[in-house]
């Protein structure tokens, strides 16, 4: 690089700052006047090398701070005289032009826009000039006369900074338009090296290190820890910054390859929508009764957006007008409240639009709208503690529920519940359903009544006492599990049979004739004085000797492959296991809810090798982390799982990477206390909670919307869909005008492998045919 | 992730201006030396042999010569 001092042309100059991209080097090179140091800006020829001065030979301060560089484009702060107020210098490519004055800190940069700070009020404000715009001018983003603001940062379509309320030491990720990307979980950490950069932005991608000192990766808003290898450290001696660009992220990290030094390393994280089509970051929020509330920031090309709801989170700008509740609000503005909202989980994602282009669609969010179960009989709503909750997979709107003392039965997937004779005056922890055959276990008290466990055989008509002395361990918690292969072997967890062998056999006790004899399985051998306290039982359904048992005891986790005649500690971390599951698709994959009281380990486990290696993935969930009571993994739809904890209900849709909550209307602190939950085979899930019994209907979601064929066959016409599509009904109408008369067609039905099939016989006029799902 | 040096001594870069682009990575090496991995393999780009260290403040990887679209 060749370039010419402005103070003196015989001395030389110090390089003090860079900034490159996109074909263009600005440097800030550094002469001296009089002893004082005289910094000014010029832009290197890639190609020559030649530097020339943008910002004149005057023996002044000069360029402060960092130089920002986009597209051609460059901005710096300058000083004219010392301690004097730092303009805003800014080349648009061609010309430099001062855009403001007084500004603090360091401008930001990209495809045309220019972020920056300046006191307002006492306060740094955020403003934004667009270059793209005619007649641009400098814009106030922000007006806050409390807090910090600080670090702006954009990547030409988002624009975000950092915030600190007043009061509060919590940092946040900021966005335009009110968006809070950051959480307390995910909160930027002390800045230390990161202190040029609390967070980058880049393409819509963001990277900060949280106060856990995780390295936060976050795509369509939604933040997850870069998985770095646990040989791998990226804080601590010899180690700098990662730096974000293109959906990659670079580090220098200590690896133990061979010592101390650092290394570099490379991650690749998901490829970046393109510049021009970069998403907004959109929330919901239950807000009232029906009511949900979408938040989105501000995108800086935008002129408009464009809102999409459906009842699947599979919903996009292209796609909405086919899936259930599928609905586009055009020409919204951020925040739109959305009124009329019924029982299900709404899924929105947003867009925005300028002349006859529409953006890529943000990440979904979601809002859930629970309703609260009553009585069959009357009005009266059951709002007692429910702490067990079972539902029968053979058949699709029934379960079962324990509270108050007794046990309910619904028979509409938990719209309403019966009290079921026989069981009144009964505190039951925990219910397993086969079919018509029900088994209920009841808590126990020290030195009073011992736990029992019923069975009903007539789907909950009558009751019998198949474990009548179930000891008294004082315990609350109990467990029952049916084989799912072999249903007349049950699991109960947490008893003390009057035969119990200590200390060789285990709190656990198995039947395999359906619950007319049980017998008691042993401890684990290892380690030495082992005892199993089982809250938690769950069967692989592939292979139904193997089973995993958690809870209080030591070990806290184990695992079966001989239906419980021995066991091998899995154990994930230090903790209680409060719950388990074995997902029905891939039985190596299993999910456990593990409490720490010393909060260091607890949160939701998951496995992909049956246990032997486990990984926490607490991603969306509150820090410190809940109590996780209830486990439900989807038996059809691939990684979808629903968590019931006393912070609420979570779902995940990627097998546990990210969790969304979506208590929604459980809203208050007991209903938010989820003790079980149920997934009826109708798809409603049903929540025992310490405020009552409640549904929310999943049946839309991933819903499958057969197509209905027509041909000659023939003197008939046959209709047809295929036979994996069940619960619909053939309907038709001769007359698609307002009000449509659809009628019941009830011919006879053909099925085989790949296709129902009904004739009908041809009329000679237009008839119409549709599929409806009841 | 990948791990893209294996030696002995330590890498480093600045605090100040991103070092990484499309996939490609500049570092400076104990010796000195700058250092670019392309996204498939690492070149040496210029050792320092009787030039001065390398002042981490003034060092960047630019984007290439056209914008992202």
């Amino acid at each position: 690089m060749t370039a010419t001092n402005p103070i003196d042309p015989n001395q030389a100059l110090n390089v003090e700052g860079v900034a490159a991209g996109d074909g263009a080097v600005f440097v800030i090179l550094q002469a001296f006047a009089g002893g004082q140091a005289v910094k000014h800006v010029f832009q290197v020829d890639p190609a020559t090398g030649v530097a020339t001065n943008l910002t004149g030979n005057a023996p002044v301060p000069g360029a402060q701070g960092r130089l920002t560089t986009s597209n051609g484009q460059a901005a710096w702060p300058f000083c004219e005289t010392t301690d004097g107020p730092a303009k805003l210098h800014f080349y648009d490519g061609a010309n430099l032009r001062v855009i403001d004055t007084n500004i603090s800190g360091n401008p930001h940069l990209a495809r045309g826009r220019l972020v920056y700070l300046k006191p307002v009020s006492g306060v740094d404000q955020v403003f934004l000039y667009d270059s793209t715009q005619s007649n641009a001018a400098p814009v106030q983003l922000t007006t806050a006369t409390t807090g910090t603001n600080s670090f702006p940062q954009t990547d030409g379509s988002h624009i975000a900074w950092l915030r600190t309320e007043a009061g509060s030491t919590n940092r946040q990720i900021a966005l335009d338009g009110g968006f809070v990307l950051s959480t307390l979980d995910t909160a930027p950490g002390e800045f230390n090296e990161w202190r040029e950069h609390p967070f980058q932005l880049n393409q819509g991608q963001f990277l900060w290190s949280d106060l856990s000192s995780r390295l936060i990766y976050a795509v369509n808003a939604r933040p997850s820890p870069v998985p770095l290898d646990p040989a791998i450290s990226f804080s601590g001696n010899n180690c700098c910054i990662p730096w974000l660009a293109d959906g990659r992220i670079a580090l220098v990290g200590q690896s133990n390859d061979t010592g101390s030094d650092s290394e570099v390393f490379l991650f690749t994280g998901d490829n970046p929508a393109k510049n021009s089509a970069i998403a907004p970051f959109l929330s919901v929020a239950n807000t009232g009764p029906g009511e949900a509330t979408a938040l989105w920031d501000k995108i800086a090309p935008a002129a408009s957006y464009n809102l999409y709801m459906a009842l699947d989170p599979r919903v996009s700008s292209s796609n909405y007008t086919s899936i259930p509740g599928g609905q586009k609000f055009t020409n919204m503005t951020s925040p739109f409240v959305i009124t009329n909202l019924t029982n299900h989980i709404y899924f929105f994602v947003v867009t925005w639009a300028r002349d006859n282009f529409e953006s890529a669609p943000s990440g979904v969010a979601a809002a859930a709208f629970w309703s609260l179960g009553g009585a069959a009989s009357g009005s009266t709503q059951l709002t007692n503690s429910f702490f067990a909750v079972a539902a029968d997979r053979t058949n699709g709107s029934v379960a079962y529920a324990s509270g108050g003392t007794n046990i309910y039965k619904t028979t509409d997937s938990g719209s309403t519940w019966s009290p079921q004779a026989g069981m009144a005056g009964r505190d039951v922890r925990a219910l397993a359903v086969d079919g018509p055959r029900v088994f209920a276990a009841m808590r126990d008290f020290f030195g009073g009544s011992p736990s029992q466990i019923w069975r009903s055989s007539d789907a909950g008509g009558s009751w019998q006492s198949v474990v009548p002395d179930g000891g008294q361990i004082g315990e609350q918690n109990k467990s029952l599990a049916v084989d799912p292969v072999v249903p007349s072997t049950i699991y109960g967890g947490d008893f003390h049979l009057p035969a119990m062998n200590e200390p060789a056999d285990s709190f656990l006790i198995k039947s395999t004739d359906a619950g007319d004899h049980w017998l008691h399985l042993p401890d684990p051998t290892i380690p030495e004085g082992a005892e199993l306290r089982a809250y938690a039982i769950a069967i692989n359904p592939s292979n139904n000797l193997t089973l995993y048992v958690g809870g209080t005891g030591t070990p806290n986790l184990v695992k079966s492959t001989d239906g419980g005649n021995s066991w091998t500690n899995v154990s994930p971390a230090n903790g209680y296991v409060y719950s388990l599951a074995v997902d029905p698709l891939q039985p190596e994959r299993v999910y456990a809810g593990l409490i720490d009281f010393s909060h260091q380990f607890g949160g939701l486990y998951n496995s992909t090798n049956g246990g032997a290696t486990w990984q926490l993935k607490n991603m969306g969930l509150p820090s410190p982390p809940p109590r996780i009571s209830s486990i439900i993994i989807d038996p059809i739809l691939p990684g979808h799982v629903h968590l019931g904890t006393d912070a609420g209900y979570y779902f995940s849709f990627d097998a546990g990477e990210h969790w969304a909550a979506a208590s929604g209307t459980l809203n208050t602190s007991q209903s938010q206390n989820i003790y079980s939950l149920a997934l009826t085979e109708a798809h409603r899930l049903i929540a025992g909670t310490a405020g009552g019994l409640f549904v929310l209907d999943l049946s839309t979601i991933n819903a499958v919307s057969p197509v209905l064929e027509i041909a000659r066959e023939g003197m008939d016409t046959a209709l047809s869909w295929p036979s994996s599509i069940v619960g619909f009904n053939l309907e038709t109408t001769s007359n698609l005008s307002a009000p449509i008369q659809w009628t019941s067609v009830t011919n006879r039905i053909t099925i085989n492998d790949t296709k129902t099939t009904v004739l009908v016989q041809p009329v000679a006029a237009a008839q119409f045919y549709r599929l409806r799902k009841p | 992730m990948i791990q893209l040096t294996t030696n002995a001594t330590s890498e480093s870069w600045g605090i100040r201006h991103s070092t990484t682009s499309r996939g490609k990575v500049l570092w400076v090496d104990a010796d000195g030396s700058v250092v670019l991995y392309d996204g498939v393999k690492t070149n040496a780009l210029q050792l320092q042999g009787a030039l001065g260290a390398v002042d981490d403040i003034v060092f960047a990887l630019g984007g290439g010569p056209t914008p992202i679209p």
